[in-house]
């Protein structure tokens, strides 16, 4: 018996393309994209509305995110628990949620079952109850959520890290809103704002599955085809600018035997004709297990379970982001390793760092893409932040041609480790003296209260 | 249409033990290789809590083959995505990759079955220590609630019982382990015959087979060691409660249950796990809808069921109450819930809808390679059956409502008697 003792050889796959669609309007307006994805039998669907999250006006913000929980709480003449019922008798699962550049209503559900769930969506869309006790239970538990959230220090270095960046704009503020603004949402506020904001000229419904011998387009047909409003359509949008002085915030949470770190400052977003040349560097500064940060804080020094940076994108705003769990003494230590590190890549992506950047893209991505939830997630992505449908093939046909001197000369453009604004949420006794002692960037350093 | 999916699948032993399902499903390109070995938390020596999970870590640090940190690099460089988990039963390696990218994953995963030992340093070992003390405090000591799973297990399981503690263990007790005892295990473990290997996806059968062949079968087979399984313990009959202050949110309050042993043809577990859903699952469960929505004394209610195969599965259920909450009364309906289930048993309407989110669940889980591949393995594997998988969905669905009645009399009745109650307050233990 002969033993192999080195790597066998790779074939490289070829060929792939991300699953092409069928496009159709209803006479309403409501635009349709179909994909067939052979051998998944749980059928995606999510109903995107182009509503960004800056039209809701100041003192009500979460109106979105609420009104998207009410929509599946009594609906077209059922009441909240036999809609719930009915959603479950066909093993479907039903929610709808707002985020930064719009708002989702999704559906996962076995094809069998696909027409009645796809009219149990459309009446939670057309034809929403919002009972009066329905708005106030469903807001009061959001009320308690975000008191709740506030232990979770991963939760709370996200939003510390959002206010510190983006200063004035909405996404400094959190996504469901604040607990001063959700408490003066009245059932009103949700109403309207479904009656302007939720319509299917401002819609894209998205489904993908195996449908096998069946037209999804049937069934959407008669879930959706009586739906007419009128409503208005998102002007331009303004984008979330990062602020460019960095800051140092440090959240007390006492006697916490780890530092939650986040790093953040200005990236780019999708639509950046950098963005291919950022994955690549990200990819081997911080975007994979193997990368330069990670070898670091965990594999050389076992600070951590494990540390990343990633391009957080949406529409008009970017971040480089890095994020990592730390044993609390090696705070200080982290952060300068962190920092050392993304200065230390300006200029030092190697050949090889590129290459399998580029190939781990390219041969992932079919990986990626297997189930019908992660199609229209994606899809979902690409409208929201008004890229392409063509966007997946033709971003790793880029990816595939960067080189390494132009993953370098991207990545010395975008990342500047001096206007990071680092968050620190941990045990402040102990940490506030080797965080002054660190001195990032010569910033005081802020300790908000908690209270 | 969904209800007549169904798998292939084909099995073979390799001499040395190894036992191969091979399941090909063309399509996309996409292949996963997925080993279950038949070692995991409750194999473990009682001074050595967490052992099987840092192990588990050490098998990415290289083999005699493969340099230290090259497994996570080669694969994922190839645009493969990996991982492996421990818990309480096995620990599993995994692999999904584009079908070119085979051969290197089963070379790897032969190299580290055959010859982990060989490379392993010092430093690399305490190195991962480290990180698996860094991952429990992520995980669990720096979360909110985030231990109350380990308090709530000494309350239905003796320390003793293969399943008194959890996977991620003792730090104390892997600080004081050493690197000799990482070769001990790996002798008594890690061996052909003491694993299970999928091979799902973008694959011809006769070429899996030889390419399992090629790369696993000069690996000696070595002694298998014998499965001993308790046998299955009765639900609690008498109460027990652990009461802890903790700097938390809210009240929360945790009730564990023995449940009937996870196994092929297990009627009595599929009904418990159905009954458990319509208990504690989703906005139709009959916890959400007392606590949540009617009482309104809680945010968030909830029972699963996570199937063992050491004598007893574990049931786990929870309620998050609202701040202020008294959790007397927050038990009191919780026990009349249960009680009223009990005694009335599922509606037709109960039953099915909870047989739908199975479907779904199942499905769901169906849908990628990898998620198949680990399926396959758990079946071979715990059952020496893959087949079981393919039975799953007509098995849940067969089950009527005597038989959920008759396990929530049974055991999910029994919940209530073990509690840990958790207090809003200064961090601190309390009686």
């Amino acid at each position: 018996m002969t033993i192999v003792d080195t790597p066998p050889a790779v074939v490289p796959a070829t060929g792939w393309a991300f699953p092409a669609y069928r496009e159709d309007h209803l006479d309403n307006g409501l635009r349709v994209l179909v994909y067939d994805c052979p051998g998944q039998f749980v059928i995606a669907a999510s109903l995107l509305f182009d509503v960004p999250l800056t039209v809701e006006a100041r003192d009500i913000e979460g109106v979105a995110t609420l009104t998207g929980r009410c929509l599946t709480q009594g609906a077209g003449g059922l009441s909240a628990e036999e809609f719930a019922d009915a959603v479950a008798r066909c093993g479907a699962d039903l929610d709808a949620s707002a985020f930064p550049d719009g708002l989702g209503v999704r559906l996962s559900v076995p094809v069998r079952q696909l027409a009645t769930a796809l009219q149990l969506m459309a009446d939670a869309t057309v034809c929403p109850a919002f009972f009066d006790d329905e708005f106030e239970h469903e807001r009061r538990l959001r009320l308690e959520e975000i008191k709740q959230a506030a232990a979770y220090p991963q939760h709370v270095a996200g939003e510390q890290a959002n206010a510190a960046i983006f200063g004035d704009a909405r996404a400094a503020r959190p996504v469901g809103g604040a607990a001063s603004t959700v408490a003066a949402i009245r059932r009103a506020d949700v109403e309207a704002f479904a009656a302007t904001h939720l319509h299917p000229s401002n819609a894209t419904l998205v489904v993908a599955g195996d449908f096998g011998d069946d037209d999804p387009m049937v069934s959407i047909q008669r879930g959706f085809g009586s739906w007419r409003r009128e409503g208005s359509v998102p002007g331009a949008r303004e984008p979330a600018r990062p602020r460019e002085t960095p800051h140092v915030v440090l959240v007390d949470f006492p006697a916490a035997p780890q530092a939650t770190l986040r790093l953040a400052g200005p990236g780019i977003t999708r639509s950046d004709g950098r963005w291919p040349e950022m994955f690549v560097a990200n990819y081997a500064v911080g975007g994979n297990f193997s990368s330069r940060i990670n070898t670091v804080l965990r594999e050389e020094k076992g600070f951590t379970y494990g540390a990343t940076s990633s391009l957080d994108a949406s529409r008009g705003v970017g971040l480089v982001a890095i994020s990592a769990a730390v044993r609390s003494d090696a705070t200080a230590e982290a952060l300068g390793d962190i920092v050392r590190i993304l200065e230390d890549s300006a200029g030092s992506i190697t050949d090889e760092e590129t290459a399998t950047a580029v190939r781990a893209a390219t041969q992932s991505a079919a990986l990626g893409f297997e189930r019908a939830d992660a199609v229209v997630a994606r899809v979902e992505m690409l409208l929201s932040q008004g890229l392409p449908l063509t966007h997946v093939d033709v971003n790793l046909d880029r990816i595939r041609a960067v080189t390494t001197a132009a993953a370098n000369s991207a990545y010395t453009e975008v990342v500047d480790p001096s206007r990071l604004t680092v968050v620190v949420v941990g045990d402040a006794a102990t940490l506030e003296g080797p965080l002054r002692a660190w001195g990032h960037a010569d910033v005081e350093l802020e300790i908000p209260d908690r209270t | 249409m969904s209800a007549d999916v169904r798998y292939p699948l084909t099995s073979r032993t390799l001499d040395n033990g190894l036992r191969v399902v091979v399941s090909p499903t063309p399509g996309l390109g996409v292949v996963a290789v997925n080993l279950w070995y038949d070692v995991g938390s409750r194999h473990e020596e009682p001074h050595r809590q967490g052992f099987a999970h840092l192990f588990e870590h050490l098998m990415f640090q290289g083999s005699r083959h493969v340099k230290s940190g090259d497994h996570f690099a080669l694969l994922q460089g190839h645009g493969g995505s990996l991982n492996a988990t421990t818990s309480f039963d096995r620990t599993n390696y995994f692999e999904a990759m584009p079908a070119g990218v085979l051969d290197l994953a089963l070379w790897l995963e032969a190299d580290r079955m055959a010859y982990l030992d060989d490379v392993l340093t010092q430093e690399n070992f305490s190195n991962q220590v480290d990180v698996v003390a860094q991952e429990r405090s992520q995980r669990m000591d720096n979360v909110p609630y985030g231990t109350v799973f380990e308090k709530a297990l000494p309350l239905i399981f003796d320390s003793e019982h293969p399943y008194g503690h959890l996977p991620i263990g003792n730090m104390r007790h892997l600080a004081d382990a050493t690197l000799a005892e990482v070769s001990a295990f790996h002798a008594a473990y890690y061996m052909p015959s003491n694993a299970v290997l999928s091979i799902v996806g973008e694959v011809d059968i006769d070429d899996a087979f030889a390419k399992a062949d090629t790369y696993f079968s000069h690996i000696d087979a070595g002694d298998t060691p014998k499965r001993e399984l308790p046998s299955t313990l009765p639900p609690l009959a008498e109460p027990h409660r652990a009461d802890y202050t903790e700097d938390v949110p809210a009240p929360a309050i945790w009730f564990t249950m023995r449940l009937p042993v996870d196994a092929p043809d297990s009627r009595e577990l599929a009904a418990a796990t159905l009954g458990s859903s319509i208990v504690g699952e989703g906005e139709t469960s009959h916890l959400h809808r007392r606590l949540v929505r009617r009482d309104k004394t809680a945010l968030s209610a909830g029972m699963g069921v996570n199937a063992l195969i050491a004598g007893n599965s574990l049931g786990l259920a929870s309620v998050r109450a609202v701040p202020g909450q008294d959790l007397d009364a927050v038990v009191e309906a919780v026990a009349d819930v249960l009680g009223r289930f009990a005694a009335d048993g599922p509606t037709d309407n109960e039953l099915a809808l909870a047989q739908a989110q199975a479907e779904r669940d199942w499905l769901d889980e169906m849908g990628t390679a990898a998620g198949r591949a680990d399926a396959i393995s758990a079946c071979a594997l715990l059952f020496d059956d893959p087949d079981v998988l393919n039975e799953r969905l007509s098995l849940l669905r067969s089950i009527t409502r005597d038989e959920v009645q008759q396990a929530a009399q049974s055991w999910l009745l029994h919940a209530v008697n073990a509690q840990v109650r958790i207090h809003p307050g200064q961090s601190g233990v309390q009686v």
